[in-house]
């Protein structure tokens, strides 16, 4: 485990915002362990890696804020092979993680199975109820199969990808560790379902996961000859064979069928790896984040420092081989090679699934082995490891498919041996179901095996526990109860005075509002006054202004007269055509009176004109009121 | 963070656009064939990003404009944006491209200070479209096809053609080869950013090479870039080693699928045929409409379709039959675009209103006004409020045409009267006297005589 950091003060708030929330959601309360390669806000994401030492995200994966909304507590982030690259968790800036089943002492010690190591190990050893890993070629299964837990790979595309900093992206898919089926089963039903910042989720609704009493006579269960290889020990087949008989006994129906190209997988698994990541590591260049050395020559001379400084041997050896694959000469010889295998390795599933002779779901081991010593492990490299670690899990994400972990009885050293089951593309409920029933005939009770005292657990663990422990027995009810209270009392004042200022922000508004008013009120008594001092001289004007009209008809009907014998006069006057000088002085007189009537007509007009404005005005100005 | 507006361009025409051109000179020069190839970026038009929700904004502020993904912070995933496949599609259908029924997204890796993520997301090995025709007027010449492309796609909206804004770019690859030879080595010049730009590199650089060439030196496969200020292309970066873009599928978008037979258009697959509807009038349309339509010339075509805001002051005008088109396009192509160069006021921000435009057109063609005034009430529109009236300015300037005969003959016998040794030569023989009369008669008058109708009564006192 790491992450002490966060543990204390992200418990205490997200406790209290339980307390607040009155009704019961699906995981409430649950304890959670993330893996350190999902993004979580405001809280370090490093991928146990220096490039990422001081990564603190602004944003949560969709996998963690699934969990958050769902009552979920997050009680660290958990370690991990750097980048998630191997399968053991043992290539972590922060040192590897120790597998609690087996161990005697710091040196003689089991590995946990990576690259979820952290995760699993949270969950056997009861520090958390579930842990979030993620899945490539098996880094859920595998430590969860090596702690004795069970681990689930849900169908490419069901669970979100977003805020899980990427490995091989089309392989990647969160996993789920879980001390049972059940417990497991209700967290995927919380995080499954599209979302739209992952384009490569499936659109369809998610219906949850029911775990019910299923009829096994129905089910028909394969297994691939191919899974039984070279290396596999026998406690494992023995675990193998077991469960076939037990299932057979349950009246399923068993078959032997073949999976033919799982031998090329892990080299074609290799090659498509090492190309997506050097790919995704191409972002690494100490600009934005993580280790930046101090090489000023130039911006090429910065990049190449930091890069080969801030990735250990493993990631920098899978950049080099995957940029070497995908240079423009080698991408037809290898790159696209493994993409047509991939696709066969996909179809040997599909023909198993649908084909002819079809099977409902694969059993197979999980793992070819139990936890290895740490020191066996560290002597062979990190990729032989992985191809032999892997060989297994990893078939189902080059198909995309679904599988689950499950433990089913401990070996000679006593440790535990899981098994796989592994079924189509979105076939969590039947794989589900089964398992439960596997699990709940094998009764084991494995993990009530696992001796954990204090001193079997590892150093940080340990330091965590006795912590924790200590913090209880000191706490008494009466001591407990207080500082809750108090808690909630300041949340209660903080909310208090929020409010407050709220309050006095509105006033204060308010204020400005009335000042505003009163003007406009004002305003409008001018208005008023002025309108009615206008009414009344208007009604002293004479003539009165309603009887305006009338006087503009009169005085057109004067102008008419006027103009008609004018008109008369000029037809008389215009045959002797004379000039205007010499019109007679009776017309030009009453040329004078008609213009000045012209004159005084339109000045009546003027006048209509301002006392129909007005009335306009005093009506609206009326309504308005 | 240093990493500012970081804007998608989609490059899409590199293919489609390459074309030969010819060389028509007879000189001794012309054993040099060149060989011009374009790729043009444009940039979408639209809200958001290609990838993501980040505004796409010319001028925003400074970080203001990046998203978690644009910054390449880990876990972030590409979201294609609908509106950019749907602009995409347009510009390729009226390109005349063929437009692919599944494409899909590639990484192309290269280190660079500008590309946080280390790769960027295009399509290189199966595009939306591919193998587009562009028809356009005016020669072989680079630049008419880049005038011709801009047109294309501000008239779809598909892309705002602000050279000046990087909205839309021009990398030209230029070689020169002897007739019937094999294509030789190739330079290329970088970032053209405006019309005259493409025009200047791609002649300077054919200019360049062939001097080299004819001097028994060799050409070597490079960068360049184009220095505008100074008219000559620069070497950038030599690309002796050849750059490996590591190519790589990207895994977190699925390939983009489009309906390419029916009008059934949902959330994520877009109907071709839908689009194909709503393609506006292209450029070349409105030519082929101007010529067989309007009667215009083809010059006169080529000018309005080139200007959309003189277009569209031209359909506004010829709505109304009474108009004659030819007049119309030659006041529009002569007198708005002098008085608009005077003012060094682009086109586009022409603020006289169509309503303006009808009525002072309308003044001229009544002959109210005469050719002068009318471009004298254009200029005067500039200092005027927003659709000021234009009869009000013409009778506020006494610009009105004297149209009286009667005042007309008198103005004329006046000037007969004052220029009596004109009037003698004229009677003489010398019949260009009548101009010299006539321009006597404009100035005194102050350019306000129905021209016309005066040249008749000048003709008519003369000949008493």
């Amino acid at each position: 485990m790491k992450g002490e950091l966060s543990i204390e003060k992200t418990n205490l708030f997200l406790k209290l915002d339980q307390i607040d929330k009155q009704e019961q959601q699906a995981i409430d309360g649950i304890t959670i362990a993330v893996k350190d390669n999902f993004c979580t806000k405001n809280i370090p994401t490093t991928c146990a890696s220096e490039m990422l030492k001081d990564f603190i995200p602004t944003y949560d994966a969709t996998v963690y804020s699934k969990l958050i909304n769902n009552g979920a507590c997050l009680i660290g982030k958990s370690n991990l092979d750097e980048f998630a690259m191997g399968s053991g968790t043992v290539d972590s800036i922060f040192g590897p993680t120790r597998n609690a089943w087996g161990y005697n002492g710091d040196t003689d010690w089991r590995i946990a199975g990576g690259s979820s190591g952290g995760s699993a190990v949270a969950v056997s050893t009861g520090v958390c109820v579930a842990g979030i890993g993620s899945d490539t070629g098996g880094s859920t299964r595998n430590p969860a199969a090596l702690c004795g837990v069970v681990g689930i790979k849900p169908t490419y595309g069901l669970v979100s990808r977003y805020g899980l900093i990427p490995l091989v992206n089309s392989m990647d898919v969160p996993g789920i560790i879980a001390r049972n089926v059940e417990d497991a089963t209700r967290v995927l039903n919380c995080v499954a379902g599209p979302d739209q910042l992952d384009s490569t989720t499936i659109k369809r609704d998610f219906k949850p996961i029911e775990l019910k009493d299923i009829d096994l006579s129905n089910v028909k269960i394969g297994i691939p000859s191919e899974y039984h290889c070279d290396g596999m020990s026998e406690d494992v087949i023995d675990a193998w064979k077991f469960v076939e008989d037990l299932l057979e006994k349950e009246k399923a129906i068993i078959k032997k069928v073949s999976l033919p190209y799982t031998s090329v997988s892990i080299a074609v698994y290799s090659i498509l790896n090492q190309c997506e990541v050097a790919s995704n590591m191409a972002r690494y260049d100490g600009l934005e984040f993580g280790l930046r050395t101090n090489e000023d020559y130039s911006t090429e001379e910065l990049y190449a420092s930091s890069r080969s400084q801030g990735f250990n041997n493993v990631v920098r050896s899978r950049i080099f081989a995957g940029n070497y694959f995908l240079l423009t000469r080698n991408y037809e010889k290898y790159f696209l090679k493994a993409l047509k295998l991939r696709r066969l390795i996909a179809d040997d599933f599909k023909n198993v699934f649908n084909g002819e002779n079809c099977v409902d779901i694969l059993l197979t081991p999980t793992t070819l082995c139990d936890a290895p010593l740490y020191g066996d492990f560290v002597s062979k490299h990190n990729r032989d490891q992985c191809a032999f670690q892997d060989y297994c899990t990893q078939p189902a994400n080059m198909a995309g498919i679904p599988a689950v972990s499950i433990p089913i009885r401990l070996s000679k050293n006593k440790l535990p041996i899981s098994l796989q089951l592994m079924g189509p593309n979105l076939s969590e409920e039947l794989l589900l179901n089964v398992a439960k029933r596997i699990e709940s005939n094998t009764n084991t009770e494995i993990l009530s095996k696992l001796n954990i005292s204090l001193d079997t657990l590892p150093l940080k663990c340990q330091e965590l526990i006795s912590k924790v422990a200590t913090e209880q027995v000191t706490l008494s009810v009466n001591r407990l109860d207080p500082i809750a209270i108090s808690l909630q009392q300041s949340r209660q004042i903080a909310k208090n005075l929020e409010d407050e200022y709220e309050i006095l922000k509105l006033k204060l508004k308010n204020k400005e509002l009335q000042v505003k008013i009163d003007r406009n009120q004002r305003f409008m008594d001018d208005l008023r006054k002025e309108l009615d001092s206008s009414i009344e001289s208007l009604s002293k004007q004479s003539p009165n202004p309603d009887n305006i009209e009338e006087c503009i008809k009169q005085m057109r009907q004067k102008v008419a007269s006027y103009e008609e014998s004018y008109k008369k006069a000029t037809m008389k006057f215009s045959k002797l055509s004379v000039p205007d000088s010499l019109l007679p002085k009776s017309l030009q007189a009453q040329l004078a009176t008609l213009a000045s009537l012209r004159e005084e007509e339109s000045m009546w007009k003027q006048r209509a004109d301002d006392v129909l404005f007005t009335r306009q005005a005093r009506d609206a100005f009326r309504r308005r009121k | 963070m240093k990493y500012m507006n970081v804007t998608n361009y989609v490059t899409k025409w590199n293919t489609c656009l390459n074309y030969v051109k010819r060389n028509n000179s007879t000189s001794v020069k012309t054993k040099w064939q060149s060989v011009v190839g374009l790729e043009v970026h444009a940039q979408l038009n639209t809200e958001s990003k290609l990838f993501s929700g980040a505004q796409n904004t010319f001028g925003g502020l400074v970080n203001n404009c990046v998203s978690l993904f644009d910054a390449a912070i880990p876990g972030t995933l590409p979201v294609l944006n609908r509106k950019c496949v749907e602009l995409g599609v347009l510009t390729a259908l009226a390109l005349s491209c063929k437009v692919n029924e599944v494409s899909s997204f590639d990484r192309k890796h290269y280190f660079y200070a500008d590309l946080p993520a280390g790769y960027q997301i295009t399509q290189q090995r199966a595009p939306l479209a591919n193998d587009g025709v562009i028809n356009f007027q005016d020669g072989e010449e680079a630049a008419a096809l880049v005038k011709e492309l801009v047109l294309i796609v501000q008239k779809l909206g598909a892309c705002s053609g602000r050279m000046e804004e990087g909205a839309l770019r021009v990398d030209a690859n230029v070689s020169l080869r002897k007739f019937g030879e094999p294509l030789s080595t190739r330079t290329e010049i970088k970032n053209i950013g405006s019309i005259r730009g493409v025009a200047g590199a791609v002649r300077h650089e054919i200019e360049r090479q062939r001097t080299i060439l004819d001097n028994g030196g060799h050409i070597i496969n490079e960068t360049r870039s184009w220095d505008a200020t100074n008219k000559v292309t620069i070497a950038m970066r030599d690309k002796e080693v050849v750059q490996d873009y590591r190519y790589m599928p990207e895994p977190n978008l699925p390939p983009l699928r489009v309906n390419l037979h029916t009008k059934e258009d949902t959330q994520d697959v877009i109907s071709v045929p839908l689009i194909k509807e709503t393609i506006p009038e292209l450029p070349e349309d409105s030519r082929r409409k101007l010529i067989e339509e309007y009667d215009l010339r083809e010059i006169s075509a080529i000018q309005l379709v080139n200007e959309p805001a003189l277009l569209n002051y031209f359909y506004e005008l010829v709505s109304d039959v009474t108009r004659n088109p030819t007049k119309v396009a030659n006041l529009l192509l002569n007198d708005l675009l002098t008085v608009l160069n005077k003012r060094k006021v682009d086109v586009e921000y022409c603020t006289i209103t169509v309503n303006q435009m009808k009525e002072s057109t309308d003044a001229l063609l009544n002959k109210q006004i005469n050719l002068d005034i009318y471009r004298k009430l254009l200029d005067e529109l500039f200092d005027r409020p927003i659709d000021f009236s234009v009869l009000e300015i013409i009778k506020e300037k006494g610009w009105t045409l004297e149209s009286d005969e009667t005042v007309i003959e008198q103005k004329c016998k006046e000037v007969l009267d004052n220029n009596p040794k004109l009037v003698k030569k004229y009677k003489e023989g010398k019949v260009k006297i009548l101009n010299s009369l006539l321009g006597i008669l404009a100035k005194t008058t102050s350019n306000k005589m129905d021209m016309a109708v005066a040249t008749k009564k000048m003709e008519e006192l003369l000949k008493k």
